[in-house]
């Protein structure tokens, strides 16, 4: 990228009269989305708190397990998937919904004209989690792990989801004549990948279950898919729209990013086995999951040299803009999580990492390091943008940034720890079991720690949500204080 | 498990095929001249390029104030 | 629908069905239809099918959550301890498990491996005391109590139920109350009795003992 390519582009030097008509369109656009992807971004807060309670109360019973162990419906052993599913989704994946839906929305140039598709939608998916969760709760957890729902909360969700597929493929179809650009790659894809996951898991592991032995391969393909072609594709799809889009400059080389998206679509689906190491499976089958793993390499390698030469010379930027934080944040912590998971995929650490506390804590450096924040910090874009009106507090956004970061450093950086300890200690055949148990304890202390400083973050969160709905005094009188800016007036450009 | 193993692996090279197959008629009808063309495409005269979009970031308070 | 749209939809279609072949089709194909076989020394069919009560007592295991802290999968020598452990005589393999409903491998040993319990603790009086509380059997334990399982009732004028647990001082019940087990948790021990997945001459089980080793 040359400076001269700068000044080649739209905008520069476009007439009052096209920004003004460019203008118009993205305010359309908007609107169209504010009710639809408002809901599902709403709803997903409300899931993130609930989920985070959830959690804190797992987490609490694990060094203490006396709290709360009177009620078969608190029970550890139904918390914790409630725990796990309420966060998978019902916070990231009606956040991943809205936002999705959203980028689609923007990058396609069209507004969403599918209200009642979307709001039945909105109110299925909610359905579905609620009687989820309380079915886990009851005691009919299904005990495949990433599936829990029992069978009847599944109709919910997948009828739901039909709608909101329908909804991005009219989108898609009504789309403007140009480039298809990367983030309606991942989000297409990831929008065909889920409910293929999810019915497929389901029919095989729940409603006409497979023999046993074949249960576990087809379980962690679904797992941890949800996890690469879901998550994922959404998050990364975000960040590449939203990186951009913030400081005002284009992705650093674009045909990385294809060759990105292709060889995660490629190797990503073939992990799964390895959460199965060491078990009782073929090692070819294990292998091709191993290799797959460390190919991995590859997208995640394109994907952190395009994010990082994007941002160079805009690292200042995080100083003042806390969407950008989150995003950035969330996109260092996908390499990361990254090749720490291609590296764990190898055998001979396998060995030692495998069913330690140290893969939770890779678990949530994923889907909350990096998913999470990368999410939090796409609703702090898109909410003023549907609302027309401003955060009202940013000391609350600071109480919500700093909780998370800082929670989750905490959470990662004890409970890894603590995880190789404890899987160290599990390979010494002469330490006794109870022992490396206890030995723990402190580490799960810790967990707990990190937590309950996310989970602040959370409410923070939350109630800066509620705030900027209900307290309308803040909108303008005319759209946005964008459109009250003069061509070329760039207060703070870079 | 060999029958099975022999069906996937033909299914796998079969699939491989066809993919490369279809990446090189992507490839020869132009769909990947100028990519660099599709990154500028998500700015427009609304939001151009050079012009950072983040609400909080277009209009920071006095500086005292504008560390997060 | 455009030539590029088209090819994104058709390559994450192909993109996922090699993997579905490979992790879906593949498991269900040749993972998916063992047999028993006849033991070769005593001619029993091995591994043995679940009885209802076990069967019942391995929905007790999914409902509550057990795989959440214990594994079901007893790895080889050359990997970890799991045999020095003694939480098995060989590794397990694929056909062991096909007598369970529910496959339970589990990813995470908070607890201890549950595949060969049955042999490594037979008792039901362990068992019931166990998860009534497990102080009482393995103290600084941090699984959770599931008293929920058991009833807490008044002695009756006949006397002491020929059920009831005798547990030890500072977790027993106030006097003149005993807890008795629920056919629930009853179920579930009989299920946990029947965890002996290494115990089968499987005819894969010569091979796994040398892979246990050498892999």
């Amino acid at each position: 990228m040359t400076a001269s390519d700068f000044t080649k582009t739209e905008g520069l030097s476009a007439s009052p009269a096209e920004q003004r008509e460019m203008l118009q369109r993205r305010l359309e656009i908007d609107r169209a989305a504010r009710w639809p992807v408002g809901i599902f971004l709403g709803s997903s807060i409300l899931w993130l708190v609930l989920g985070s309670l959830l959690a804190l109360a797992a987490s609490i019973k694990m060094h203490d397990p006396e709290f709360l162990a009177n009620n078969p419906w608190l029970t550890f052993g139904r918390v914790r998937p409630a725990h796990l599913n309420v966060v998978a989704y019902g916070w990231l994946s009606t956040a991943g919904i809205g936002i999705g839906l959203w980028i689609l929305s923007r990058l396609c140039g069209v507004a969403i004209e599918e209200y009642r598709s979307l709001a039945l939608a909105a109110l299925l998916w909610n359905v579905g989690n609620v009687v989820g969760t309380w079915g886990i709760l009851r005691g009919d957890s299904t005990a495949v792990e990433w599936l829990e729902y029992p069978t009847y909360a599944a109709p919910f969700l997948l009828l739901s989801f039909t709608f909101v597929m329908m909804t991005a493929f009219s989108i898609m179809r009504r789309r403007r004549p140009g480039h298809i650009y990367i983030s309606q790659f991942y989000i297409m894809a990831g929008f065909i990948w889920l409910p293929a996951l999810f019915f497929t898991a389901h029919g095989l592991l729940v409603l006409f279950p497979v023999q046993a032995p074949a249960q576990p391969p087809i379980n962690w393909w679904y797992a941890h898919n949800v996890l690469g072609l879901w998550f994922t594709p959404i998050a990364l799809g975000a960040v590449y729209y939203l990186i951009p889009k913030i400081i005002g400059k284009p992705i650093h080389s674009y045909y990385l990013s294809i060759i990105g998206f292709w060889s995660l679509a490629f190797f990503y689906a073939w992990n799964g086995m390895h959460h199965l190491i060491g078990g009782p499976y073929p090692a070819f089958l294990i292998t091709a999951s191993v290799v797959a793993s460390v190919m991995m390499f590859i997208p995640v390698v394109t994907v952190a040299i395009n994010h990082h030469f994007t941002m160079i010379g805009h690292f200042k930027d995080l100083k003042y803009s806390p969407t950008l934080r989150f995003v950035v944040f969330g996109a260092m912590s996908y390499t990361l999580v990254s090749f720490q998971g291609s590296l764990s995929a190898i055998r001979e650490l396998n060995y030692i990492t495998h069913f330690t506390h140290y893969t939770i804590a890779h678990a949530h450096l994923g889907a909350y390091a990096f998913a999470s924040m990368v999410f939090f910090g796409a609703i702090y874009y898109i909410m003023p943008r549907l609302l027309e009106r401003e955060w009202p507090s940013r000391g609350l956004i600071r109480v919500h940034f700093w909780g998370s970061a800082i929670g989750i450093t905490i959470y990662f950086v004890m409970l890894s720890w603590g995880g190789l300890l404890q899987g160290i200690e599990l390979n010494l055949k002469e330490t006794p079991f109870m022992e490396i148990v206890e030995a723990t304890i402190p580490y799960l202390k810790w967990r707990s720690v990190g937590g309950s400083l996310m989970t602040i973050g959370h409410l923070a969160f939350m109630v800066s949500f509620v705030w900027m709905v209900i307290d309308r005094r803040n909108r303008g009188s005319e759209p946005t204080l964008f459109a009250n800016r003069k061509p070329g007036d760039t207060k703070t450009a870079p | 498990m060999l029958l099975p193993s022999f069906v996937i692996l033909v299914v796998m090279l079969t699939l491989s095929f066809v993919t490369l197959l279809a990446f090189s008629k992507t490839a020869s009808s132009g769909q990947f001249e100028n990519p660099q063309e599709a990154a500028r495409s998500i700015f427009d005269a609304d939001e151009p390029i050079g012009k950072p979009t983040d609400p909080l970031l277009q209009n920071p308070p006095d500086e005292a104030d504008s560390k997060i | 629908m455009s030539n590029r749209f088209r090819f994104i939809l058709i390559g994450s279609i192909l993109t996922f069905a090699s993997a579905f072949a490979g992790l879906v089709l593949l498991p269900v194909w040749g993972l998916g239809n063992f047999e028993q076989v006849p033991d070769p020394e005593t001619g029993e069919m091995i591994p043995p099918l679940l009885t209802n009560q076990e069967q019942r007592g391995l929905q007790v295991y999914v409902k509550n959550g057990c795989i959440y802290c214990h594994s079901q999968q007893v790895h080889p020598e050359r990997a970890r301890t799991d045999i020095a452990r003694g939480w098995g005589s060989r590794r397990t393999v694929a056909h062991d498990y096909m007598n369970q409903g529910r496959a339970q491998l589990g990813t995470m040993r908070t607890g201890p491996d549950l595949s060969n319990i049955g042999v490594r603790n037979p008792s039901s009086t362990w068992h019931l005391l166990h998860l009534y509380d497990p102080q009482t059997t393995s103290p600084g334990s941090i699984m959770p109590p599931f008293r929920f399982l058991f009833e807490e009732q008044e002695i009756g004028e006949a006397g002491p139920s020929p059920d009831a647990l005798s547990i030890p001082e500072g977790f027993a019940p106030p006097a003149g109350r005993e807890v008795v087990p629920t056919a629930e948790v009853l179920d579930l021990v009989a299920y946990l009795q029947s965890l002996r997945l290494s115990e089968y001459e499987v005819p894969e089980a010569a091979a796994a003992r040398i892979e246990s080793v050498i892999e």
